[in-house]
Formats: C-alpha cells, structure tokens, sequence
C-alpha cells in the first residue's frame, strides 16, 4: 500500500475533475504567483479545457503579474487560449447596480415617489452605502461563482471547466468561503419573512411581476449546489501558500483548521522563496545562509506536520515573477519539484519586465 | 494490491482528518507556538465546542441592545437587503400563509449569535464531526507490524537462539560434523559456553537494532507512527493541555519511554526463550 505524496501538485494540475481551487495564504508568501502559475501549468496540460483565473482579492494583482490589464469581464490571457483571467472590482458591480436602482426609480416614478428616490441615488448613494459593508468584496466574488453555475447549466455565453480563485489574505478568505452558509441561513430566514409577509412585501419592493419566493427557492437551490460542490473533494480543493517563517506556518496551519471545519479539501502546500542556499554558488552570501538555516528549521517542520501533504518546495528567485514567460518558467516547479543541483540556473534566468 | 488514485486520496485526506481530530488540532499549534515561544492562540477551531456555533436564538429583550452595539449585525443586515434588491425588486405573487407578526428581532439575534442549520444537517462552516479513524489503514499497519513482529522471532529463534544453545549444551553431538564450518578453529568461541553472555548480548544488540530499523520503515511506509497513532496513554496524555503537568514535552518523553520498552520486551522475550530452552535441554 503506498501512501507516498509527491513533493509536486502534478495530479491537482492533472486533474480532470476538479471545478474550484482556491489558492490561498498569509499577505505577501506568493498567492498570486501561485495561483498563476497552477492556472498556466493546468492550462498548458490541458489544452482542450478552459480555466478562468478570478481574483477575489480587493487589491488585485492579476493584471500586474501578467503585465495586462484585465477587468470585471473575463479575458483571455495573451499567449494563451484557454486560460481567461477576471479581477472583481467591487465598485464597478455596484455603480452597475445604483444604476440600475436609478433607472427602476426613474421608471416607477409616476406617483411622484420615485423622482425623490431617484435623486437621491444619482449621487451613488446605494453604492456609497453598499460599498461601505465590510465583505462585500467577498459577497460580489460569490455572486461571480453563482453567474458561472448558472451560465454552465444554460450553456449560455463562455464556460470554463475550471476556476481558479487568487484570493485575498486568509481573513477575507475564509468569510467568503463562509458565505453559503450565512446565505443559506438568511434565505431560510428570509424565506419565513416573506411567507408570512406576503403583500406588505412585495408593495415595499415595488410593483413589479416578480415572483419573490420563486426567485428565493432558485437562489437557495443555487447556493446549496455551490455549499456542496465546496464540500466535494473531487470537485474542490484549496492550495495553501506559505513561507518557511513562524508567522506564516502558525497562519496556515490555522487555515487548514478552519478549511477542515468547513468540511473542505486541502491537501496541497506551496512553500514559497526558499533560498536553498548551500547549492547556490554565486550569491552564497552570510546573510543568505543565516537565513536559509531558518528556513530550514521551519520546513523541517512543515515536512513533520503535513507529511500527508503535497508539500511543494519553490526557490527564490533573482528576480521578479512577472510576465506570461518568466510566470511559465517559474511554474514548471509546480508540476516537477524543483531540484535545485539542476534547476538553480531558472533563478537567474528570468526576463527583465519593463 | 495496488490502490486507484481515488482510493489514495481518500485514504490521505482520511489520514489528514485523523491528524487534526480528538484534541490534535490544538496540539499541532501548540507544537508551532511552543517551538517559536510564541504567545499566539494555539486553541483550535476545530476543537472548540460545537455547542458555541448553534447556540440558540437569545430572547427578544435581551437581544435588542446586542444587535445596537455589535457591529458585525451590520453586514448581514445590509447583505439581506442587498439580497432584496438584486432579486428583482418586484412585488411577489406569494400569499401569507399566515398573518402573524414575523419573529424580525429573533431573526436578528439569530443572526447575530448563530442559527442552528435547517433540518438539522450539518451545514457548512459549522464544526465537521470528528473523522472516523481510518480503521483499514490502521489494520493494515497492525498486520505489517505484527509480521515483522513474527519474522523477527522466528529467525531469531529458529536460525540463531535454538542452534546456538543446543551447539552450548550439547556440542559433542553427532548433528555437528555435519556441519563442517562448526568445526572450524574461528567457530570455537561460539563453543565455548563461557562467552554466552557476550555473544548473546551481541547477538541482542545487532537483531533489536536491525528491528527497530525494520520497524521504522514501516512506519514510514504506512505514515502511522506506531505509538504516536496508535497507543492509548500516548493519546491521553495530548488530550492534556500544555502547561498543566509541569514537565516539557511529556507527549515526546512518554513516546521515547514507550520505544525503549518496546524494545525491552523483546529483550526479555528472548532472556524467557533462552530459560525455557535451557530448561528444556535440561531434561532432555
């Protein structure tokens, strides 16, 4: 019976079934590195899928560690044809749905109430006010999960097989993976409102053909699918990324707790910028090797901890990981761990990114 | 026989469940804080009561002033009406069904101090229950552990003890020339029944080390750590918090004590063996 785990995410990046991966960590270990190269390495390994890579972080990075900008809408990642990119921006959704907001007001307006509400939303005041919600940013992301659901069971528009989430830093992180159950819980409270509410509702919502608990059952039956693909091994799994430091290993550690309270897979840790310093023969310096001893000391733990872990070990490199090629360079160590007595020259070979 | 690749996975993330279940969650933090001397909080979330997470609703009255002052209300309340709002803001054609007042301030405490999950499934985000022990792996290691167990006896006995102390006992017996090597002038101090001591402590010392490296790489194989995984006082005893008996590491200290007897016993398996054979040859 061999229970070996390779020192690689080769059968993540392999993976035909998996629909969500979510990459995550402690702020500045590499998550958006990571997440990019996963999403190249499962890109280039299978050709014939699409994957979209979505940053659910408020500060996104997407566009900087590809050198091209990307938005709200998913676009295809220059280079490469099956590997789409999104970054969330929270304040466009919302001046999208003030705008709405104006416009509804604007119609219904006959009876003289909706002029003043229009007027006082054409200051943003809803996006203001929204914006304003701690999670929100978290809330929008999940609304991205539920367009995609939905527009894979219409066949509607672009469909992509897998979706790989740069998230934010683990606090974010864990309240939007939170967020099926707090739905869940609010759209059954919610529910029971508008049972017993019925009218008095519906006229404090407008009148419109809209039928509320129709719409409410959808949403529900749409978060359960999500709260029970999140919960599915096969289909979901979340990569930590971390650092060989104390703060770093204690939060991952901690993350891996609340994942499994979640009931979520996670079998997968990235180690980022280790400096494997006594193979490295032009820039051995006392400092590097001061530090490469610490970093030891904490992989010597990590190894003790997660030795039922993919636990990926990813040098340091000379210079930065950006750009579509060096991005590609970097991430082949994800696949096939990196050797650094043969592999140490990829370090100083990264492009220069103007 | 060989595992699919969906059979591995789930044996590992079962093994990974196992890890961080029955107070190992909070040992594996206390483990990095303790090595850091770190005062961070080692307590895990998945150790503490579940009962925390589906407290039920407060009263009315008592829950009012919560929802004022706490400030994590706010988002869910905004979420819900932003829920309201981009779901059509349209009237519904839904009929009360009946025409009670909705329990709203009940809802908002529910809210603020956790809803039990509907129809009593377990929901997510709320504590996992304890995995249950990967009982075919740990079999599995068990019949491992104890073939090794047997092997290790066997050719002990069978190859080395029962020659050796009949050739001690009875080293003029026609089974010998048999052999030519025992007659050789290099086999003679094994004749010599004065040396027994030393040639049995010897013997002792290469057979329980090679074990223990036996034992080792199966423990390495299997990734279940024999007494660490397996023995009840070791687990009793990680279920004490750090701090409360005043000795270091007792966790470490018991496993070493527990290793050191282990390979004891078989020590004294082999002195007994020797008695009874002796004993035997005796009568003989």
């Amino acid at each position: 019976m061999d229970l070996t785990v390779e020192p690689n995410l080769h059968s993540l990046i392999t993976s035909t079934t998996h629909k969500w991966i979510f990459v995550g960590g402690k702020g500045g270990v590499g998550k958006t590195t990571s997440s990019c190269s996963i999403a190249i390495q499962m890109a280039l390994s299978q050709p014939n899928k699409q994957f979209l890579l979505i940053s659910t972080d408020p500060a996104h990075n997407l566009s900087d560690a590809f050198g091209e900008k990307f938005g709200k809408d998913a676009r295809k990642v220059t280079g490469m044809n099956n590997l789409s990119c999104m970054e969330i921006d929270p304040s466009a959704a919302l001046k999208d749905m003030n705008d709405m907001a104006v416009s509804r007001a604007n119609n219904n307006g006959s009876d003289g109430q909706g002029d003043d509400l229009g007027s006082l939303l054409q200051g943003g005041a809803l996006a203001d006010l929204t914006g304003s919600i701690p999670g929100i940013d978290e809330a929008l992301s999940f609304m991205e999960v539920m367009k995609h659901i939905k527009r894979q069971e219409q066949g509607e528009g672009e469909t992509f097989d897998t979706v790989i989430f740069d998230t934010a830093p683990t606090g974010h992180t864990l309240r939007f993976l939170q967020l099926p159950n707090t739905l869940s819980k609010l759209l059954e409270k919610f529910g029971e409102i508008t049972n017993k509410l019925g009218p008095m509702l519906n006229s404090f919502m407008g009148a419109g053909n809209v039928d509320i608990s129709g719409k409410l059952n959808e949403l529900k039956a749409n978060v359960e699918t999500i709260r029970q693909q999140f919960t599915d091994p096969d289909l979901t799994t979340f990569v930590c990324v971390c650092i060989s430091e104390f703060l770093s290993l204690y939060e991952t550690e901690r993350l891996i707790q609340e994942l499994i309270s979640y009931d979520m897979d996670v079998n997968s840790i990235i180690v980022n910028q280790l400096l494997f310093a006594e193979n490295d023969q032009e820039h051995n310096c006392k400092r590097c090797q001061a530090r490469w001893k610490m970093q030891k000391k904490y992989l010597d733990q990590i190894d003790e901890l997660y030795e039922d872990f993919h636990v990926v070990k990813m040098p340091l490199c000379a210079g930065e990981i950006r750009g579509l090629n060096n991005l590609t360079k970097f991430s082949q160590f994800l696949n096939k761990e990196y050797n650094p007595i043969t592999d140490g020259k990829v370090i100083y070979e990264l492009e220069d990114k103007e | 026989s060989e595992l699919t690749e969906a059979e591995k996975r789930r044996l590992l993330r079962e093994r990974r469940q196992k890890k961080f279940s029955n107070g190992g969650a909070s040992s594996r933090l206390n483990k990095i804080t303790g090595q850091a001397s770190s005062h961070l909080n080692a307590e895990s979330p998945l150790d503490a009561p579940s009962a925390a997470k589906t407290t039920p609703p407060a009263s009315v009255h008592s829950a009012t002033p919560d929802i004022k002052e706490d400030s994590n209300v706010a988002p869910q309340l905004d979420l819900l009406k932003q829920l309201a709002a981009m779901q059509g803001q349209g009237t519904g054609k839904s009929t009360p069904q009946d025409s009670s007042t909705p329990d709203l301030l009940s809802l908002l405490s529910s809210m603020n101090t956790g809803m039990p999950s509907a129809e009593g499934t377990p929901s997510f985000g709320q504590a996992a229950p304890a995995a249950p022990i990967n009982q075919a792996a740990l079999d599995y290691h068990d019949y491992l552990l104890n073939r090794l167990k047997a092997w290790t006896i066997l050719v002990k006995w069978v190859f080395f003890l029962l020659p050796y102390l009949y050739l001690i006992t009875r080293p003029n017996s026609s089974v010998w020339p048999a052999y030519a090597f025992t007659q050789s002038a290099w086999f003679a101090p094994l004749r010599n029944p004065s040396n027994f001591t030393r040639i049995f402590a010897t013997f002792e010392f290469l057979s329980i080390s090679i074990y223990y490296q036996l034992l080792k790489n199966v423990e390495h194989k299997s990734k279940i750590k024999n007494l660490q995984d397996t023995n009840k006082l070791v687990k009793l005893v990680s279920l004490v918090p750090e701090g409360v008996i005043p000795v270091a590491n007792l966790k470490g200290k018991l496993i070493t004590l527990l290793q050191y007897w282990d390979l004891l016993s078989m020590l004294i398996t082999d002195i007994s063996f020797v008695l009874i054979v002796l004993g035997l040859l005796t009568y003989l």
